[in-house]
């Protein structure tokens, strides 16, 4: 019973030998040089000049056909919509992606 | 401690890890693919043990690595690059396992999946891991990726539960109910030799 109890700890241990090859390696590269949507998305929410340029464009677009803000209200609204979304995303991408040590940053 | 008998990391090329990780985060691809030549089998094993579809694995560990290379960015290099990696990976083939309970071909998988886990000269080793592996397919895919990193990765279970997110008591209930469930049915097994 104690023989067999060591034996399922060394063998909780032990990682087969499983192999993947060298072309695994090219396929990864390939997903790389061409990303998913997503992959896009993600790519150009990285930095805030995108979603805040998005929201500003949206927001003033919005304004002109509806006139229900004034120029200044849609100017100031514009990139704080853009930030917080910027800011959204990013906390997101850090719950979804674990940081050294398996932590959630 | 993890027995490294049966897999290795280490590659003989006497570059270290560090300075590898500093050229891939600086966006050099052969960097990228040193470190892939370095951590893809352990990753794949991780993944094959939770998915228990090779296919599936494959995929899973190369979302993972197209993941990780766009984070690099992010990760603490203090730390290492492996544990970090095997996190994404084990949280992956999570969510890959609870979509393929549902599909057809899976016992066919699974076959595939111990035989592949098993090949090799019939060595001590490779006869307790045969053994092993087929009493994980009795194990659910949360116990499976909880034992997998307590006992590969030599994680704690608040590691663990970070590392799936999931709660610490959750962990402890997996690894526990695991263990119970692998030394019951280890017990009525005998090792095929």
């Amino acid at each position: 019973m104690m023989h067999d109890d060591d034996d399922l700890e060394r063998a909780l241990r032990l990682v087969p030998a499983v192999k993947l090859d060298a072309r695994f390696n090219d396929a990864v590269m390939q997903r790389i040089q061409s990303p998913s949507a997503r992959g896009v998305v993600v790519q150009l929410f990285a930095e805030p000049v995108v979603p805040v340029t998005l929201a500003s464009a949206s927001v003033v677009a919005w304004q002109s056909m509806h006139g229900a803000l004034t120029t200044g209200a849609a100017l100031a609204l514009a990139p704080l919509l853009g930030f917080l979304s910027w800011r959204l995303f990013r906390t997101y991408e850090r719950i979804t992606t674990p940081c050294a040590g398996g932590a959630s940053s | 401690m993890r027995i490294a008998a049966v897999q290795s990391t280490m590659e003989p090329g006497g570059v270290s890890e560090q300075e590898v990780l500093l050229r891939a985060r600086a966006g050099d691809e052969e960097a990228f693919r040193m470190l892939m030549d370095r951590h893809r089998d352990r990753a794949f094993a991780i993944a094959l043990r939770i998915t228990r579809s090779p296919a599936d694995a494959e995929d899973v560990v190369q979302q993972s690595f197209v993941r990780a290379w766009h984070h690099l960015a992010s990760f603490r290099a203090d730390s290492a690059f492996g544990t970090w990696l095997h996190a994404i990976v084990a949280r992956r083939a999570l969510d890959r396992a609870s979509q393929l309970k549902l599909r057809r071909e899976r016992e066919d998988e699974l076959d595939a999946a111990t035989e592949l886990a098993v090949r090799g000269p019939e060595t001590r080793d490779v006869l307790l891991i045969r053994r092993l592996e087929r009493l994980m397919q009795r194990l659910s895919a949360p116990q499976r990726a909880v034992v997998t990193l307590f006992y590969w990765e030599d994680a704690s279970v608040d590691e663990i539960a970070r590392m799936l997110a999931m709660p610490e008591n959750t962990v402890k209930t997996h690894l526990s109910r695991a263990r119970a469930a692998l030394r019951d049915a280890w017990q009525s097994t005998e090792t095929s030799r």
